[in-house]
């Protein structure tokens, strides 16, 4: 299945000699990497493996942001060196990248509302409704057993939430998941039956067979040093299925201090007082990523002007081999969706050498994209001229230029600035789906911040206000344009 | 001007065929004839819109067109639509554009338009603003292509005013119409197409001896002319 694809925050595709770069989805990441609810800060138990990893490596640690599904897909792409975020080693997997010694075991559980006692094990979920992550393990665990519905979520968070709705009758998560976000909640409980045994491995390119040598070396020493098994102590993770996998036998030792400090910032009941400080710690970022959709959508409105323009004047202007080949490349791009493009733009284009940076395939994908619905409105604003003017023109004797420039434009201008405005906020509205390409603006932050925060319906007001006023100017500015132009 | 059978196919068909007729300066020329009889098609081939073959012909190429309707710019006001060819066309810096502007306008009674646009004029402004806008060329010829047929019958009047004023300054007016009054009250010669065909031209004061030659169905048209 063709799935999304995100990069976040630092996204670079320039390594230098001495970075890691390392990618991890953290939308809704917990305990794996996600962002600290209080201080906004990354975190995580593979965050801290990663840390401790490259220290041993002696190189400089760089994340990239991406959606889980699409981790391997960009390792291959050379987007990032390494991809650590609870990746289940498999022997399909194993086919296109190479994985590290396994650096965690862990199982699935089941998840239901509290009091539900309707599923014990496995073959109890057929003919219901089971919600698991789309790609995980767990998701093709279900699968092998027939008549499950299966639900996929990209966003453990979400997963949760349609339960709690009944949605779903139960989930179907890793051990670990399940700790942070079902046992923390009292709302759910967690089957105690452990199913399907499985490892996390460190997924390298295969064209770097170096990087995982020193990448094993590495890990080695953190598991011997017992440093591996701090972490994993500090995050409540330490389980029998790792400790005989490092054939460590020694007994917990330490107090999960990071799960404590987690569970304490997960406070369902939060006062005004609470809730004002969250806003006031997230507008910067909602500003920033208001920012990043303004960028992207009004550099994309230039492209699509000056494109529909040149589309419009080869489609009745130019000669006849150029108007079937505009007329064809309209009819492409009319008849392909954005995603497609964006995806063919980012990720194919690449194997044929073209590789553009994400901010520059997404303003050239959507000004390709809605040049063409600018060129029929330029078109029919074009035609929709008296024929009497065009001849009239004629008659005084004015070139077939100066026709188009003095008088059909003008009228075509005052014709269209309607539809193209409502064309301009479609756009940016669809700039949004820019964040496959590991692109982070409006509606992306939305669903990591509130996955952060389980705020989901404040958010929603507040991007759906920023995106309001990212419009407004706009309308403003075509109704005074038209105002003028009638007069 | 002369022209000597001229010839016009639109598509398969014969839509004009040996058309001859000649007219002096100063001369009013109407051509009638009913829906489809050719008789645009004619004004249309002699201000060049459409394709057509002559054995001879005579005359100037500085020519007006008048439409029926939609003559003017509706983004320009009337002093912009005049200003427009003179300065892009023949180049005349804004302050001689300024003056002829003037002149055309107060030959066609529109001072006080100048500065309209054209929504904002009525049926009967705007075809002498369009009249003003041909003249400011300085034509040999003006061909009007049923010039008054949009107007309510009471504007009619100021729009032949103007064209029988015009007739003093030697340009040859040539009229495509179904107004009668036209006839009798403009024209120096009346010419009647059909079926492609010039079947008559004569001055208006001619026109009732000659309709006998005309078949009973042409006649009965013609009638309502006279």
């Amino acid at each position: 299945m063709f799935k999304f694809f995100m990069i976040l925050f630092l996204f670079s595709g320039f390594a230098s000699a001495e970075s890691l770069r390392w990618a991890a989805d953290t939308e809704s990441g917990a305990p794996y990497v996600f962002y600290d609810a209080e201080s906004l800060v990354m975190t995580g138990f593979e965050f801290d493996l990663v840390q401790a990893l490259s220290q041993k490596m002696n190189r400089e640690p760089r994340f990239i942001q991406n959606a889980w599904d699409g981790l391997i897909l960009g390792l291959n792409n050379n987007l990032y060196d390494v991809a650590i975020n609870g990746i289940e080693i498999t022997e399909d997997r194993k086919k296109s990248v190479y994985f590290s010694e396994p650096y965690y075991a862990t199982h699935v559980k089941i998840i239901t509302k509290q009091g539900d006692t309707r599923f014990k094990k496995l073959s109890d979920l057929p003919s219901f409704k089971i919600g698991t992550l789309g790609g995980a393990l767990s998701e093709r665990i279900l699968r092998s057993e027939e008549g499950v519905k299966i639900v996929t979520y990209e966003s453990e968070a979400l997963a949760h939430q349609d339960l709690l709705l009944g949605r779903t009758d139960a989930i179907f998560l890793d051990a670990p998941i399940a700790k942070y976000y079902s046992e923390v909640d009292k709302r759910f409980q967690i089957v105690p039956t452990e199913i399907g045994a499985m490892t996390y491995g460190i997924a390298i390119s295969k064209k770097n067979p170096e990087l995982l040598k020193s990448v094993n070396r590495a890990l080695s020493d953190l598991i011997n040093s017992g440093e591996l098994k701090t972490i994993y102590e500090k995050w409540g993770l330490w389980n029998a299925a790792t400790a005989s996998l490092f054939g460590d036998t020694t007994l917990n030792r330490l107090k999960p201090t990071a799960f404590d400090k987690y569970k304490s910032h997960l406070n369902n009941d939060r006062s005004w007082k609470d809730k004002f400080e969250i806003y006031q710690k997230v507008g910067p970022l909602f500003l920033k990523a208001a920012w990043q959709t303004i960028k992207i959508s009004f550099l994309a409105m230039i492209v699509a002007v000056v494109l529909g323009l040149l589309i419009v004047g080869l489609r009745l202007y130019g000669s006849r081999p150029l108007q079937y080949l505009t007329t064809g490349f309209v009819e492409l791009i009319r008849g392909t969706p954005l995603l497609l493009q964006l995806f063919f733009i980012f990720y194919a284009l690449p194997g044929i050498g073209i590789e553009i940076p994400a901010l520059w395939a997404a303003i050239m994908t959507l000004g390709i994209n809605y040049s063409v619905q600018e060129s029929e409105i330029y078109r029919s604003g074009l035609t929709n001229i008296h024929k009497n003017q065009i001849e009239a023109a004629y008659m005084l004797g004015l070139t077939k230029w100066q026709t188009f420039w003095s008088i059909q434009l003008p009228q075509a201008i005052k014709l269209c600035l309607g539809p193209m405005t409502t064309d301009f906020i479609a756009l940016i509205k669809d700039s949004s789906l820019v964040s496959v390409i590991t692109l982070v603006e409006l509606t992306k932050t939305y669903s990591l911040l509130s996955s952060t925060y389980y705020e989901y319906f404040g958010f929603a007001i507040l991007t759906a206000i920023l995106y309001l006023l990212i419009g407004m100017p706009l309308v403003i500015l075509s109704r005074k344009l038209e105002q003028k132009l009638i007069k | 001007m002369k022209i000597q059978k001229l010839n016009c196919f639109l598509g398969q068909n014969f839509a004009l065929s040996d058309i001859s007729f000649e007219a002096q300066p100063g001369e009013i020329l109407s051509f009638v004839g009913r829906s489809g009889s050719g008789k645009s098609t004619l004004l249309r081939c002699l201000a060049g819109l459409e394709p057509y073959s002559v054995f001879q012909e005579t005359k100037s190429t500085k020519m007006g067109f008048v439409f029926q309707s939609s003559n003017l710019f509706p983004h320009l006001n009337l002093e912009q639509n005049i200003g427009l060819a003179l300065k892009k066309v023949q180049k005349k810096s804004d302050d001689e554009a300024r003056v002829i502007v003037d002149e055309v306008l107060t030959k066609v009674r529109l001072q006080h338009c100048r500065h309209h646009f054209p929504q904002n004029m009525s049926g009967g402004e705007q075809q002498r603003g369009a009249i003003a806008r041909a003249l400011s060329l300085k034509p040999d010829v003006i061909l009007y292509d049923e010039p008054t047929s949009a107007l309510d019958p009471e504007l009619v009047d100021e729009v032949y005013d103007i064209m029988l004023e015009l007739k003093k300054t030697n340009i040859i007016q040539i009229v495509v119409t179904h107004d009668r009054r036209a006839l009798g009250r403009i024209s120096d010669q009346v010419g009647f197409i059909d079926q492609g065909r010039l079947q008559m031209l004569c001055a208006f004061q001619q026109m009732e001896p000659l309709l006998q030659q005309l078949s009973l169905d042409q006649r009965k048209y013609l009638e309502l002319y006279v």
